[in-house]
This record gives C-alpha cells, structure tokens and sequence, in this order.
C-alpha cells in the first residue's frame, strides 16, 4: 500500500531524523510508493508518464493535448451536456467510432461502409450502383425480394440461359423512394418465362417495345414470354410507399409481352 | 496564491528550521497549495487526480480507456480502439476510419462518392387537398433526385410545379400515385424555354424542343404516369413516360 508524506516528530528545536528528510526523496525517485496530492498546479517541463502500469488519468477540468496524441484502449468522451470536440489536424480510428451527436469536418470523410439510418446528402453523389447477379443454372429461379437481400437502387443482371427453368421475382412491398433495376445480360433461351411481380396489383407503368408501348394499369405481374427477355432488356421500377411504378424497356414486341 | 518551494536558509552547518522541511510535505499532501515545477521526468505508477486543467505539448500517449468529461481538443489523433461521442466531432483536417462510418445523417458540402452506393431515393409526397398547387421548387425545399408522389384527386384543383434553375446533374422524378380527378390540369413548368425531351405515351412517341410547360390534361395524369427530368447547365431533359394518348398532353 502506499504510503503518505508525514510530519510528525518534525519540530524546531527537535531533532530531524534521516527519514523525514529521506520520505520526500524516495517519494519523488520512485523508491517507494508514496500518494501524491498537489492542490496548487503542477508544471511539467519534462515527459510525464501516468498509469504504468494500470493507473488511469482522469481529468475534470478542460484538456489541451498540443501533441500529437495516440489513445490505442477505448476512448469515451462524455458528458451529460453536450461537450465538443474538436481536431485540428486529422484523425485516425482504426477501430469504431460512434458519436451521439454530430459528426463535421472540413476535410474528407474516408471509410470502408459508410451508413446512415436516415439520409445521405451531397451535392454531387458518385457511385456505382449495387450490382447482383442471377442466373437459372440451379434450377427455376423464385425469388421474393427484400431490400436487405437486395439493397435499394441495386441493378439486378439476369442470365437466363439453361434449360428450361423460368425466371421469376417479387419486389418487396413498396416504400417511397426505393428502387430497382433489372437488365437481361443474355437473351433468355428455353421454355421458361421471365416474371416481375409486385406484392399485389400496384404496378402501373408502361412498357416501351419495339413495335409500340403498352401500358401496364394496376397489374401483379408483367412477363416476358420464352426467349423474349432479350439481351439488353432494362425495367425500371420505383415506389411512392403505394405502388410501383414500372418502365419496361423491351426489345421486343408487345405480343411478347403481357400483364395480369 | 499558491506558494513556491524554498531553499532560503538552508545551509550546510546551519541549524534546520522545521519549515524546511515541512514546506515539502505541505505541498505534496495538499495540505497548503504550492506551484510544483520539474524539469525532469514524473513516473507515476498509480492514479492521478487532476481537479484543475492538464496541458501537455509534447506526445500524449493513452494505453488504457480513457474519460475525458471536459471539451477536448486534439491535434493530430490515433485511436485504434473504439470512440465514442456524445458530444459532436469537428475536424479541420480529413477523418479516416479503418472500419465504418455509421450516422444518422451524413451530410456532404461536396461529393460523396463510394465504389458502390445504396439507398432510396428522398420521398415527397404532394394532394391538391388544400387547394390549387402552384409550386416553386428550389433544391432547400426539394433536395436533388428526390421523387415526388402527386395525389390529384380533390375538386378542380390543377397541380403545377417549376423546376429549379438548371443545373448539371440535377435531377427529379414525379410520379402519378392516382389517376388525377375534377378539370385541373398537371404542369411542369421552368423559368423560360428550358424544356427539352419526350413524351413516350400509349399511342406514340412526342418529342419537343425549347418549351416553358409541358404536363397531361384533365384525368390524364394516369395512376403509374412517371415523369423524369435531369438538367445539364441550361436546359432541362424531359422523359414522360404517359398511361395517356399523344393528344392528351400539354405543352407551350
């Protein structure tokens, strides 16, 4: 345990002893444990180094590190107020950052995901699409979609080349905003249709054929008949929370096409 | 105010006063407050308690969890553990993070760009409810690619919107969300003959040139109707993708 710098028996007049002169010495070389309570300030023209090891730092009053500062445990600035902090050169986080409160820089904002639980904004975005590929070599493809197995604005490239084994997908139930992408990376072959359907009879639009358009009023499904999903074949869906809306660009004619 | 430590009186061969002495431990117990400066080295290996304010300007070197309850400022930073902050972050310099960045808005003065992007388009919703709709967008209250849903199903009351003043990459898709109703009209309007594209609709195709308005007739803004338009740096790009007949559009 250690100890603390004490006074007793140290009187004028009185003898002092080589340890009430000693304590102060190995309390300030380290020799011995000694809890230190300063209540003026303390000014440190050398290096200090605090908790080695295991001792915590804890500061109340305002910091200033003018240094370059390394913290590599978790770091938690808190406060039941809002406190700032604010970084005049860069930062680097090499594991998670979570902030409460805003995040701003002047400079870049560099990461491997960036997410955001409610709206991206910039004035200029630039970005791929997401890209999902799909093709029938397993068997008949079925599948209902959700915008975590595909997320929103994803371009879906389907290759329908074996057998006879259709094509068919779901869109997830309509939500403002979302919105999808379907292109035919091959001219489908076979027997098997090509289907796009919306959890009920929300999908109006139109399809923009070859040899004219036709509309596409209050449908669940709109197929393209075998071997008619034709290579470079595009249909655009996107949702206003109440239907979806569907552009089918198709490079065939509307015989080839239907709705129901 | 605090007291200096001192060495006045101290000689060799000389008497001791106990105030030489004590004068130490007075300080160092906090019993009385004295200014402590060192110009070597300070290794502690237990806690350490500051009630006042710590400035360090050399390297700063946090191996443990760290509490920091005050404003902080940082000047160049690594942290390769976790951070978390009630409080906001400002950073003059650029932020970089091994792992994820994850926010509730993430709000760009610039680009933002990623090897992929993922998200809905910004969702608005528009009804001719509370009367005629005469709107003046501007990219505040219509924040670029949104789409906008039009309900148009109350009374007589026409619907028109003027887009933004162009600009490049600016975009806007307007959707039917019912089929409009009562003897209002659907304009899309800009500030001059800015309006260049197509109109694709059931019986054939339209196309136009330097136009101010263009939009649908009375009941032709068909449920499904999907109207896009992208600006370049003068003019705007129609495609209007029409559950209705040539004749029944509009355009001036």
């Amino acid at each position: 345990m250690a100890q603390t710098l004490y006074k007793t028996g140290i009187t004028t007049g009185q003898t002092v002893t080589a340890a009430h002169v000693t304590q102060s010495i190995d309390a300030f070389t380290g020799g011995e444990a000694y809890n230190i309570s300063l209540s003026g300030s303390f000014n440190m023209t050398g290096s200090i180094a605090l908790g080695t090891p295991g001792g915590d730092l804890t500061v109340v009053g305002p910091s200033t590190l003018n240094g370059d500062t390394s913290i590599s445990g978790n770091t938690s600035l808190v406060n039941s107020l809002v406190r700032n902090c604010t970084i005049t050169g860069s930062l680097l986080i090499t594991g998670s950052t979570l902030t409460v409160g805003n995040l701003t820089t002047v400079g870049s904002i560099t990461g491997t995901d960036i997410t955001a639980t409610s709206f991206v904004s910039g004035s200029t975005i630039v970005g791929n699409k997401n890209g999902i590929t799909q093709d029938n070599s397993g068997g008949a493809v079925n599948i209902t979609m959700t915008t975590t197995t595909y997320p929103p604005a994803s371009i879906i490239g389907i290759t329908q080349t074996t057998s006879n084994n259709a094509v068919a997908f779901t869109l997830p139930e309509p939500e403002i905003g979302l919105h999808y992408t379907f292109t035919a990376a091959a001219t489908s072959t076979g027997t098997g249709t090509t289907t796009f359907s919306a959890p009920s009879a929300i999908l109006n639009g139109i399809a923009i054929c070859a040899d004219a358009t036709e509309l596409v009023e209050s449908k669940t499904n709109f197929i393209f008949a075998s071997t008619n999903f034709t290579k470079g074949t595009r249909l655009y869906f996107i949702s206003d929370g109440d239907i979806w809306s569907i552009t089918a660009y198709c490079l065939c004619e509307t015989g080839r096409v239907s709705s129901s | 105010m605090a007291k200096i430590l001192s060495k006045v009186g101290i000689i060799t061969g000389n008497a001791l006063e106990s105030s030489f002495v004590t004068q130490s431990i007075d300080a160092f117990i906090g019993g009385e407050a004295y200014d402590i400066s060192l110009s070597g080295s300070f290794n502690m290996t237990g806690s350490t308690f500051i009630s006042g304010s710590l400035t360090v300007e050399g390297i700063t070197s946090l191996s443990q969890p760290t509490t920091i309850n005050g404003n902080v400022t940082l000047n160049n930073t690594t942290i390769t553990g976790s951070l978390l902050l009630t409080g906001s972050i400002s950073t003059v310099g650029n932020l970089t993070t091994v792992g994820s960045i994850i926010g509730t808005n993430i709000t760009s003065a610039n680009f933002i760009s990623g090897s992929t992007v993922i998200g809905n388009k910004n969702g608005i919703t528009q009804d001719n409810s509370g009367g005629a709709v005469n709107i003046e967008m501007t990219t505040t209250t219509y924040p670029p690619d949104s789409i906008i849903s039009i309900t148009q199903t109350t009374d007589n009351n026409a619907v028109a919107f003027t887009l933004p003043e162009p600009e490049i990459g600016l975009e806007y898709t307007f959707l039917a969300n019912l089929t409009s109703t009562g003897t209002g009209t659907t304009t899309f309007n800009t500030d001059g003959p800015l309006l260049n594209g197509v109109f694709i609709c059931s019986n054939g195709n339209l196309d136009k040139n330097d136009i101010e308005s263009m939009g649908f007739n009375q009941t032709k803004f068909i449920k499904g109707t999907r109207v896009h338009f992208i600006a370049n740096k003068t003019t705007w790009n129609f495609t209007a993708y029409s559950l209705c007949t040539v004749s029944d559009i509009n355009y001036s």
